[in-house]
């Protein structure tokens, strides 16, 4: 390499340098050495807890900080999001959330949702999955369209009236028209999985990774997916809208629920952080969770990752509270709530 | 003939040095985690896992099991030298073991506790290896409705836990499942008696609860006598010999033991009924059996071994479940199976399907750790009790300070340190006016796994979810269990009158 061509490279360097944003340099200089909060609603272990951890290495290498993993699953995963919103607008805590289950809190005044996403910074998702309906081997019908037709209910695990099982079985149920009886007060969804696999339940609406952990073996059987495109795990599991002939109003509802399924697995920080250290945030997390050798890891693990940016989960957000008016919002309390109960 | 070589080959997928110190390297860990009040299990678990990453199945689910399967080993010996159960499980054995060492006896408890642990961690296993092949039909018979009347088991021991009278058993568990009301429930979906508190939106804590209930009264008691805990006498002084006598007893229970064991691995197999549950009803179960149970609470050998053999062997039979459908059988077990999904490894029947013999070398590393732990402890007991010679005015500080950060550090939240306290008058209360705070636990800690299921049972099952086979079987049971003073009355009448 020659006098000259040292020269240009420096002189390209300096200009690169020279090129990003001041605020970005100053975010990055922000975090380093800074303790930075991480919590999840999931227990130890866990899959949010799986996710979290996995992220944490990588998290403190690019940024330089140290990260305090906080594991806080109470009032229905409520608390953890109270927590981040509450938390000081510095952008040193974050929440990898229970989408579905903090959006409901929030749709549904459920007490003890002290939040409100519409203010909260969405930084990225990690993870957000179709679901499926499955039916288990002892269920009264073998099909789903032989439940529509037949006149019996048929029995759904979930865990409680708003966690996001419940949620998508409910609208789901409601969309397709489909007979069915809640059964909740399952401690978690290992628990309703294996009630469904004793025939406690007739069925249940699960994650694709979950639903291809679970029906290995022909132990629960996949039905219907309950989105516009099929899954790519399932790729011989029709789509409720090819499953059934659906109308507008069938169509509102599943796409309804599959907004809350967009958010999924999100990482969000609380209100009123500086835009400088947002942006870097959610540079960050967008070069971790889309890198090839993270997600070649995450897939090993059984934990898939399918990236979507703060744009993708804010319309969704927007979907879900802003495609409701009074008498929506008074339906979808009915169906959540109170119609299979 | 296929089953037994997967035996010894698990056996000796076992028996490789690198393995064997790994479970030297994390036996000390879990003790410790045991011992200290206030650090459960689960803590140990959660900072052990992400050790476990790069590392061979078998030696990572090692170095995680090993640890977690000694936990109530060590914390036996706080609950019986100090009064203050090491993790809330080990309470059950407060109530005869802290009697004991108070009697100059802490040598005797100490070696029956460490050896009903270890054996009944090993009783646990060789459940679990004997049902192995057949895990899946055996879970299967363990629905919603069994964990009712397993549940509803643990409530009719209310009364005959109790230190005090049986109604003053039935008030303090009346006051636990009142206690165990407050919070989010799933259920509904809305918060009970929350009084609009982000803490009291998750409920009370089992670990606040159960430090608060039996550390605070003896420390209070400890600081205000100024003595030591046990009497500072040369006859107290506790031996090798004192503590192989507790390690006999076990053998001169055998009964005992293996009920208090099959106690502990069937709760283990039903998820859901709870851990704490099951040394509570092996106590319960004893004190209704025993041909002494006018000894219970005051320092009774049996109500050491039954709770501490039941502990252990809850383990063996939650990795039931875990096994067969990737369904963890206690919190413990939720992180283990973690760890398994860390490793690239799915439990299921095609997990068992697969991979027997690491099924099978996971139980030999469950029994091997049991082994060890109790050994190595038998070896230290009389150093370690040497602790009930120090003064009250120094050791009860000391404790203080370990209760308080050992409360801490279980969720990081410091309204659980204000409730240790809040509990801990409580506690103090109870104690003095003679009710029973075991009663008051165990109410606590059943009062979910009630409500839950007999929720989803009504709702499966309807109202005749009770005619399943093995719900009448566990009815049956509940009904000789609480006939048994009756009968045994009976019996005693016509022998007398017969003679």
């Amino acid at each position: 390499m020659n006098i000259r061509t040292t020269f240009c490279a420096l002189a390209f360097g300096a200009a690169a340098l020279a090129a990003v944003p001041a605020s970005a340099q100053d975010a990055a200089a922000f975090y380093k050495g800074k303790t930075l909060t991480f919590i999840t609603p999931g227990s130890p272990g866990g899959g949010y807890d799986t996710y979290m951890r996995s992220i944490i290495p990588d998290l403190e290498k690019k940024t330089g900080v140290t990260v305090v993993p906080v594991n806080d699953g109470g009032g229905g995963h409520r608390l953890a999001v109270n927590k981040t919103y509450a938390a000081k607008p510095d952008g040193l805590t974050i929440l990898l959330a229970d989408g579905e289950a903090t959006l409901v809190g929030q749709l549904l005044d459920v007490p003890g949702s002290r939040y409100d996403l519409l203010k909260m910074n969405w930084i990225a998702r990690a993870n957000g999955e179709k679901r499926l309906f499955l039916f288990t081997k002892k269920s009264p019908y073998k099909t789903i369209k032989a439940a529509k037709d037949g006149g019996k209910a048929f029995k759904v695990g979930a865990v409680g009236k708003t966690d996001s099982v419940a949620l998508a079985s409910t609208l789901a149920a409601h969309a397709l028209g489909l007979n069915i009886k809640m059964v909740i007060g399952y401690k978690g969804s290992r628990e309703f999985v294996r009630a469904a696999i004793q025939g406690e339940v007739d069925a249940i609406a699960l994650s694709e990774s979950s639903s291809k952990r679970f029906s290995k073996g022909g132990r629960l059987i996949p039905q219907v997916t309950l989105a516009r495109e099929r899954s790519e795990l399932f790729p011989k599991i029709p789509t409720a809208f090819e499953a059934f002939k659906i109308d507008k109003e069938a169509a509102f509802w599943l796409d309804f629920n599959s907004a809350f399924a967009d958010v999924g697995r999100a990482i969000v920080t609380g209100p009123k952080v500086p835009a400088d250290r947002l942006a870097y945030l959610r540079k960050v997390f967008g070069e971790i969770l889309t890198d090839k050798g993270f997600q070649a890891e995450m897939a090993k693990k059984r934990r898939p990752i399918s990236y979507a940016d703060h744009t993708t989960l804010e319309k969704a957000v927007n979907t879900v509270f802003g495609a409701l008016d009074a008498e929506r919002k008074k339906q979808v309390r009915n169906i959540i709530l109170e119609k299979y109960y | 003939m296929e089953y037994f070589s997967l035996l010894s080959d698990g056996f000796l997928r076992v028996m490789r040095p690198d393995l064997l110190l790994i479970m030297l390297a994390a036996i000390p860990f879990g003790l410790i985690f045991g011992l200290v009040p206030g650090l459960s299990g689960l803590t140990a678990l959660a900072i052990l896992l992400p050790f476990i990453y790069g590392m061979q199945p078998l030696p990572g689910l090692a170095l995680l099991l090993s640890a977690h399967a000694v936990i109530y080993t060590g914390g036996s010996v706080s609950a019986i030298i100090l009064g203050i159960p090491g993790s809330p499980p080990n309470a059950a054995t407060v109530l005869d073991g802290f009697p004991m060492a108070r009697q100059g006896r802490g040598g005797e408890a100490m070696g029956a506790a460490l050896a009903s642990s270890g054996l009944g961690g090993i009783f646990g296993v060789l459940v679990l290896v004997a049902i192995l092949p057949i895990l899946e039909p055996i879970v299967l018979l363990f629905g919603s409705p069994e964990t009712f009347f397993l549940a509803l088991m643990g409530v009719a021991f209310i009364a005959v836990v109790g230190e005090g009278p049986m109604q003053k058993g039935l008030i303090a568990g009346a006051l636990g499942i009142f206690l165990a009301l407050f919070g989010y429930q799933s259920v509904t979906g809305v918060p009970r008696f929350w009084l609009g508190s982000d803490y009291l939106l998750d409920g009370f804590r089992i670990i606040p609860l159960a430090l608060g209930l039996f550390a605070i009264p003896e420390l209070i008691a400890l600081s205000a006598k100024g003595r030591s805990v046990a009497h500072d006498s040369d006859e107290s002084r506790i031996t090798f010999a004192q503590v192989m006598e507790g390690v006999r007893q076990v053998f001169r229970h055998p009964l005992l033991f293996f009920k208090s064991s099959a106690i502990g691995a069937v709760v283990g197999v039903v998820p859901g009924v709870g851990g704490e549950t099951s040394p509570f009803v092996a106590y319960a179960a004893a004190k209704q059996t025993s041909k002494h149970p006018e000894l219970f609470g005051k320092g009774s050998i049996e109500g050491v071994i039954a709770p501490e053999s039941s502990n252990n062997a809850k383990e063996g039979g939650a990795l039931v479940p875990t096994l067969a459908f990737g369904i963890p059988g206690s919190t413990g077990m939720a992180l283990l199976l973690g760890g398994f999904l860390i490793l690239g490894l799915e439990p299921g029947p095609e997990f068992l399907k697969e991979h027997m013999d690491l099924g099978v070398g996971l139980a030999m590393v469950v029994a091997i750790s049991n082994l060890l732990a109790a050994a190595v402890m038998i070896l230290l007991a009389r150093y370690i009790a040497q602790i009930t010679h120090l003064k009250g005015h120094i050791l009860a500080p000391l404790l203080l300070a370990i209760v308080v950060l050992g409360t801490f550090a279980s969720k990081q939240n410091p309204l659980d340190v204000v409730y240790v306290f809040i509990f801990g008058a409580l506690g103090y209360a109870l104690k003095e006016l003679n009710y029973s705070r075991a009663a008051l636990i165990l109410g606590f800690v059943l009062t979910n796994a009630i409500e839950s299921s007999l929720h989803i049972s009504l709702r499966s099952y309807g109202w005749s979810f009770w005619l399943r086979p093995v719900s009448l079987i566990i009815i049956a049971l509940l009904a000789l269990g609480i006939l048994w003073p009756v009968i045994k009355r009976r019996l005693g009448a016509r022998k007398g009158g017969a003679s």
